[in-house]
């Protein structure tokens, strides 16, 4: 039989209450999986991107050990001697600067970007080019929005105990200004920042504001989500950044910076931070550092908690409702087989053979199943997006992975589908076992 | 079409009922055949059997020179699609569905016909038993002689040889018995045999051969 006949066979009865039912659960139960299956997912790979980006996962802080009171740069070789550790070096790489380029700006915003320097153990995921790059080179990201991305409408709520500042969100990115990094690639940037200024406290102006100019070739771009980074975040050689940080003038002002510049200057530490090549070198790399006598730190510790939470918990959720799914399959199918069996009865003695009857069935959940699909994840993405937009705009700024889990719904789907035909097509089987009489008489 | 010494055994809890035993009987082509006998007799289960609605305990049934007992289930439905048409008595439409579209019924399997040459039929068939102002309707908007003349169009549609007919009119008044008989006296014309169970006399103006049963066996032949 074509499939267009079968269609006809089915036309009259797909959407008969029964299947409406069966339709609405189905809905219910999908959505409640992509939700679970979202948050599994944002959590595992924000967990990965962490483990790629420095800041994050794979960085200590490393103190001298009790009976010193600094380190020198003969303790930052030892340190470096150790296997799988990349980079060694101040907390001063720690951070990035904020230089205007002014060739890139727009009528809503100036364009503004973020450098940090590429130190030895940063893994970015390239878009174009490679990851090696020289003095007077840059890379930038690949979905590349150098402009203010939001902006907080601040309300003040005067309180007669305390001044409670509410931030509302109200600029999103605009997309038709968005670039693409590509784009940039072989381009010179002209990138500018204040080392100076004089700031008349009375009137509050601002005079005699002095500049650093630099340019910079784009010789790479790098997907931003992989490393949690922001869109307007570009990286620039150890050397460039360090010269920019210690004439940067918002880093003049702040007594912790500082420190780090006096000590950057003196090479005397009173802490560096090392970077390792990778998050699983943790253990080994804490030992040794407990060999030597150092005393340190991890930048980010991996809350125990939250990983069991946002993991263990939806895998759960994920597994019951698979099997809560089962069960209303077999138990919705099995009713409505029941109904059924005078209808296969009658197609039976009519010449229809068992295989066609079952192919009809199957055919006829799965049309129910991806009618449901459809709705759910209609329904699912909708709501994501909306939340995505209205709740989450800041880390969408900050590169955080959010996107719609399409791998696991994918595997989801097939997984739901396999389990949909299975039971089906055992259940039709074994009445259409029956001989055409046995099969009328019970429902006569 | 024959039997040979054919009994069917129904088990029940403690007792066995053998509503047919030892049947023998070779049904020829062209021929319009009335089977009668009281309710139990087993008539029935002798026109089922036929049908291939239910298999024999005993005894071989041949069918176009094919014993049934040695065919697989896809060879029995493709029977019942190309040579057997059966009538039941409570019609058995698909009530979701039209006249036409329960005439599509055994046309859709065929494979022979386009799609459009399948509704061109149907609508051919229902307009040969009288209904082509009914093409639409839905069973429950039809009588039970309109009932009984689409389900004949059914069991017409793919031109079978054989058209069996347990008790049509059994739910019909006497003029739409009459309607019914006739039409189904039109197909011995066309070389096909016709097996008619019915309680009715009117059957003895039409049937070329009056079969009667009692207690599962052949009593009588006119
Ligand atoms: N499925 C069945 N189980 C048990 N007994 C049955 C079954 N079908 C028919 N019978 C019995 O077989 C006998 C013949 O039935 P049937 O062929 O329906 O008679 P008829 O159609 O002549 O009234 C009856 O005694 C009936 O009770
Ligand atoms: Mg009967």
């Amino acid at each position: 039989m074509k499939i267009e006949e079968h269609f006809y066979l089915l036309k009259r009865r797909i959407f008969k209450k029964n299947n409406i039912i069966f339709i609405t659960i189905l809905v219910i139960l999908l959505f409640v999986m992509f939700l679970s299956l979202t948050v599994m997912t944002l959590y595992r790979t924000n967990e990965i991107a962490s483990s790629n980006k420095k800041t994050d996962g794979k960085t200590i802080y490393v103190y001298p050990p009790l009976k010193q009171d600094k380190l020198t740069t003969e303790d930052l070789d030892k340190i470096k001697s150790i296997d799988h550790v990349s980079f060694v070096g101040g907390k001063i790489y720690f951070g990035g600067v904020s230089l205007s380029v002014d060739e890139l700006n727009k009528p809503f915003s100036e364009a503004e970007i973020f450098v940090q320097p590429l130190l030895e153990g940063i893994n970015l995921k390239m878009v174009k080019g490679n990851q090696e790059i020289s003095n007077g080179e840059m890379i930038c990201p690949v979905n590349f929005y150098p402009y203010e991305a939001y902006s907080f409408d601040d309300e003040y709520i005067e309180d007669e105990e305390e001044t409670e500042e509410v931030f509302n969100m109200k600029k999103k990115i605009i997309k038709s200004a968005k670039i693409n990094g590509r784009d940039l690639i072989g381009k010179n940037l002209k990138t500018k920042h204040i080392t100076s200024y004089d700031y008349n406290d009375e009137t509050g102006e601002e005079s005699n504001i002095k500049y650093n100019y630099q340019d910079f070739k784009v010789v790479g771009t790098y997907d931003t989500s992989y490393t949690m980074d922001s869109l307007y975040n570009c990286y620039i050689s150890k050397d460039d950044y360090l010269k920019l940080v210690l004439s940067d003038f918002e880093h003049k002002g702040y007594i912790e910076y500082e420190h780090l510049q006096e000590q950057e200057l003196n090479k005397e530490y009173n802490e560096v931070m090392i970077i390792l090549d990778e998050y699983k070198n943790m253990n080994y790399v804490h030992q040794k550092l407990d060999k030597l006598k150092y005393v340190y730190e991890d930048e980010k510790e991996v809350n125990q908690g939250d990983k069991l939470f946002f993991t263990y918990v939806p895998m759960f959720i994920t597994i019951i409702i698979i099997l809560v799914a089962i069960n209303i399959i077999y138990n919705f199918n099995s009713k409505k087989i029941k109904g059924r069996v005078s209808n296969y009865a009658l197609l039976k003695s009519l010449g229809y053979d068992n295989k066609t009857i079952e192919i009809n069935e199957i055919l006829e959940n799965v049309i129910c199943y991806l009618i449901s699909f459809v709705i759910s994840l209609s329904i699912f993405i909708t709501c994501f997006v909306m939340f995505k937009n209205n709740y989450l705009a800041g880390y969408v700024v900050e590169g955080m992975l959010i996107n719609i889990p399409a791998l696991a719904i994918g595997t989801i789907f097939v997984i739901v589908l396999c389990l949909l035909i299975v039971i089906n097509n055992k259940l039709v089987a074994k009445k259409l076992k029956h001989s055409v009489l046995e099969l009328l008489r019970k429902e006569i | 079409m024959e039997l040979k010494n054919v009994s069917k055994i129904y088990k029940l809890k403690d007792e066995e009922i053998n509503a047919l035993s030892d049947f023998s009987y070779k049904f020829e082509m062209g021929k319009m055949y009335g089977v009668k006998g009281h309710s139990g007799s087993g008539k029935s289960t002798l026109i089922n059997i036929l049908g291939l609605l239910e298999m024999p305990t005993k005894g071989t049934y041949i069918i176009d020179k094919r014993d049934v007992s040695k065919l697989n289930s896809k060879e029995l439905a493709d029977l019942r699609l190309n040579t057997i048409g059966f009538v039941f008595q409570d019609f058995y439409l698909d009530e979701n569905m039209t006249a036409l579209e329960n005439v599509m019924l055994p046309l859709l399997i065929n494979k022979s016909l386009s799609f459009k040459e399948k509704e061109e039929k149907a609508q051919k068939l229902l307009t040969d038993v009288g209904l082509v102002n009914r093409i639409k309707h839905f069973p429950k908007e039809l009588s039970g002689g309109e009932c009984q003349r689409v389900a004949i169009a059914r069991a017409l549609a793919n031109n079978p040889k054989i058209i069996l007919a347990d008790e049509p009119t059994g739910n019909l008044d006497e003029e739409n018995e009459k309607i019914i008989f006739e039409q189904l006296k039109k197909l011995i014309k066309e070389g096909k045999c016709v097996i008619v169970v019915s309680h009715s006399d009117e059957i003895n103006n039409y049937a070329d051969e009056i079969l009667k049963i009692s207690k599962g066996k052949l009593v009588d032949k006119k």
